[in-house]
């Protein structure tokens, strides 16, 4: 077994995990990013999540970002290279629509500037002992490239959005609440789509035919939450079906047999409702279900117990405070029931505190993303992807500032990442190494 | 609920569609469209942030509330513009199934 020393390893390459190894990278701390996945980019590469909410203020006329560092350049970054459109208004909020086939290569391109950074995809942590006491090395096993890897880390960062982990090395955890957790959806490609599906009224029309199908009994329960949005290139349209829990089962998104079993059933369903729609619908009448994801995009699943809880209230009455790094502006959006998204709008934009990004029982280990310190409420409003960009930067400077110094991440304050952040706003990409 | 714009209506007739609209402005606004509050029943709502996830909860709510499925031929342009406009929809289907209800028996 080999051994490899960083000053912070980045468990997770979905947003969060890419914002925090960058932002890590960028401030010159020795930095590993380990991702189980073939592709970096989390939901969006590997369950085709196309929308990038929470990158604006809600209450202003034009689209204006709301954490001014990595949400802002990546943004940039991506529709200036052709991977989403420009922001577009969906009611009274922005969006970046994205491309998600495209953005695994996006992402590398983030972290492949930076001296410093190594990224692993392909890997696994099998095992992790996280610094008990302030100042502690981490260290864990991890498989990669056929070989096992002995790797210590002054700082380790979950974005794993599972707090995996986190669980792996015995961190506190929240408890599971009394509500059940958030639906999930699938995310499939159609090819040879008349562009007319997408023009105007249709989309929302196809979605009301296809409940209708469901309701008058000629689709099958659990295929009435589909919605349609346009693919990279004429012709290829999204669709998200929205998925209901196996029948007569608790929903387990952290059980490996149970998700297989799900993705199965969803399939199914997604077939079901392409030969319905090709065959009553004169823009599917060609349409073939072209692409299918590697899996189900979760929405909720565990999170790890921080130094601060950030709860619905929180999130609704726009609370800021003086440890605050990162801004939340997406409203709380909770799918309990796979067919309904409550939205609560909150009065401003919610501040994410340093407390929320460190773990409570372990002081070296950070989060970001998914598995932040939230209630499942406030996760509806700051599981987004924007959001998770701007938690990773600001928990990734955190770890480079404690290495740097060779201070706990707990001794760390929030004024000093922010002055980092804002340092460092228009120096992202002049490191980026174009790749054509 | 109340509502900015309402009609005044003395009506039975008039009181009946008044109460279809504001159950549909009353489903819009709690948690299916951003304006929320703001939501007045002559709102635009497409401005308001209907798309195609908001029409498909609409439709489930209302046919829990009314046992009516309004079928994809009525959602046109016109009868999605206001909660006025889609009440109005409703209580036409609604009035149907009542007279139909009414020559069976």
């Amino acid at each position: 077994m080999t051994a490899e020393a960083y000053d912070v390893v980045v468990v997770g390459g979905g947003f969060a995990g890419v914002a925090a190894a960058h932002a890590a990278g960028l401030r010159d701390a020795r930095t590993l990013l380990v991702e189980r996945e073939r592709a970096l980019g989390g939901n969006v590469s590997n369950a085709w999540v196309h929308t990038i909410c929470g990158l604006f203020y809600n209450d202003r006329p034009e689209p204006e970002y709301v954490n001014r560092g990595v949400p802002e350049q990546f943004a940039r970054r991506i529709i200036a290279c052709g991977a989403g459109r420009p922001p577009e208004r969906a009611g009274r909020v922005f969006v970046v629509p994205t491309y998600p086939e495209l953005i695994g290569g996006i992402c590398g391109e983030l972290c492949r500037g930076i001296d410093g950074l190594r990224v692993w995809t392909g890997a696994r942590v099998r095992d992790v002992e996280l610094a008990q006491t302030p100042g502690a090395i981490t260290r864990m096993t991890v498989e990669h490239d056929a070989s096992t890897v002995e790797v210590t880390a002054r700082v380790a960062i979950d974005t794993t959005g599972d707090g995996a982990l986190a669980a792996l090395g015995g961190a506190e955890l929240l408890p599971a609440g009394a509500v059940p957790l958030q639906a999930p959806a699938v995310i499939f490609r159609l090819r040879s789509v008349d562009d007319r599906a997408l023009r105007g009224f249709s989309p929302l029309r196809i979605t009301s035919s296809i409940a209708g199908a469901v309701h008058g009994g000629v689709l099958p329960e659990g295929c009435d939450s589909v919605l349609v949005r346009p693919g990279r290139a004429p012709g290829l349209v999204y669709l998200t079906l929205n998925l209901a829990p196996i029948a007569g089962t608790e929903y387990r998104p952290l059980a490996t047999d149970y998700m297989t079993d799900l993705m199965t059933i969803a399939r199914e369903r997604a077939e079901r409702v392409v030969a319905f729609l090709c065959a009553t619908r004169p823009e599917f009448a060609r349409a073939t279900l072209d692409g299918w994801p590697e899996r189900v995009g979760v929405r909720e699943t565990r999170r790890i117990a921080g130094q601060r809880i950030i709860s619905e209230a929180d999130v609704v009455d726009g609370v800021r405070g003086p440890d605050d790094v990162a801004l939340s502006s997406w409203p709380i959006e909770v799918w309990r029931d796979y067919r309904r998204a409550r939205f609560t709008y909150p009065s401003g934009v919610c501040g994410i505190p340093l407390g929320a990004l460190r773990s409570q029982s372990h002081p070296e280990l950070g989060m970001a993303g998914r598995c932040v310190s939230a209630s499942s409420s406030a996760l509806g409003a700051l599981r987004v992807l924007g959001t998770a960009l701007a938690m990773g930067e600001a928990i990734g400077t955190a770890a480079a500032i404690a290495a740097a110094e060779r201070r706990s991440l707990r001794a760390v304050a929030s004024h000093e990442i922010c002055h980092s952040i804002r340092g460092s706003c228009h120096d992202v990409y002049p490191r980026y190494r174009p790749t054509g | 609920m109340t509502y900015s714009g309402q009609p005044h209506m003395t009506d039975p007739a008039d009181a009946a569609l008044g109460q279809t609209i504001s159950m549909v402005h009353a489903i819009l606004t709690d948690g299916l469209l951003a304006a929320g509050h703001q939501l007045s029943i002559r709102s635009n709502l497409f401005e308001a942030g209907l798309d195609s996830m908001a029409v498909a909860q609409l439709l489930l709510e209302i046919e829990e509330r009314t046992g009516v499925w309004l079928d994809e031929s009525l959602l046109t342009p016109e009868n999605l513009a206001t909660c006025e406009a889609l009440g109005r929809c409703l209580h036409g289907v609604l009035m149907a199934k009542r007279d139909r209800k009414r020559d069976r028996a």
